[in-house]
């Protein structure tokens, strides 16, 4: 069976999702922004956070709203949205703090880790050098490239 | 063989295209903060030669 996500509006070049994360207490928005970097036509990076009233992205907000892993399959959507519009680039992803880059982490180790065939996952180390994700090991960042179709 | 929604298994259904967005400011402290984070973690990469993209 599928997992269930929110419904999200997307921008027709996939670069800005936005849906509601909903319980019985509060509404709150969310984006997911795919940003482009400055000098690095293929590189964009994801952006992820509350959308404020006034059009900001806070990417501190701790929501806690009890439905962080239907936010998070949320999110993983956007990832492919995006990817089915833009298939040559390549997304760089860092946590707003050093427990989001955790979270980040454990994310592609349970959702993302199976779908190696079509993805490559780089994880970007305290040097600087990138290498192949390992779930147990620690990084700055991530990088994810769709494959090349075959 | 499995496509990628298959083995993500994630429900696509609920993801639409339009046009109607609400504004969002991508010049906003918090994403200049981050986008500044992501250069430092660049500049790393550079020095190590690992930059591929």
């Amino acid at each position: 069976m599928n997992k269930p996500t929110y419904v999200v509006k997307s921008t027709p070049d996939a670069l800005q999702h936005i849906f509601e994360s909903i319980n019985d207490e509060k509404i709150i928005k969310k984006i997911v922004a795919f940003v482009p970097v400055e000098e690095k036509p293929n590189l964009l990076q994801l952006v992820f956070g509350d959308l404020t009233s006034d059009g900001q992205i806070d990417v501190y907000s701790v929501s806690n709203n009890n439905d962080m892993r239907l936010v998070l399959t949320t999110v993983i959507g956007t990832l492919l949205t995006f990817f089915d519009k833009n298939p040559s680039k390549t997304v760089i992803f860092i946590g707003s703090t050093t427990a989001r880059t955790r979270l980040y982490r454990a994310v592609i180790s349970k959702y993302l880790k199976q779908s190696e065939l079509f993805y490559d996952i780089k994880g970007i180390l305290e040097n600087g050098k990138s290498e192949h994700f390992e779930s147990n090991h620690v990084y700055l960042g991530y990088l994810i490239k769709q494959k090349d179709e075959k | 063989m499995k496509n990628k929604e298959q083995i993500l298994s994630i429900d696509r259904t609920k993801y639409i295209v339009t046009t109607d967005m609400p504004f969002v400011n991508l010049d906003s402290p918090y994403v200049k903060e981050q986008v500044e984070k992501m250069n430092q973690i660049l500049k790393k990469m550079k020095s190590a030669s690992s930059l591929e993209v």
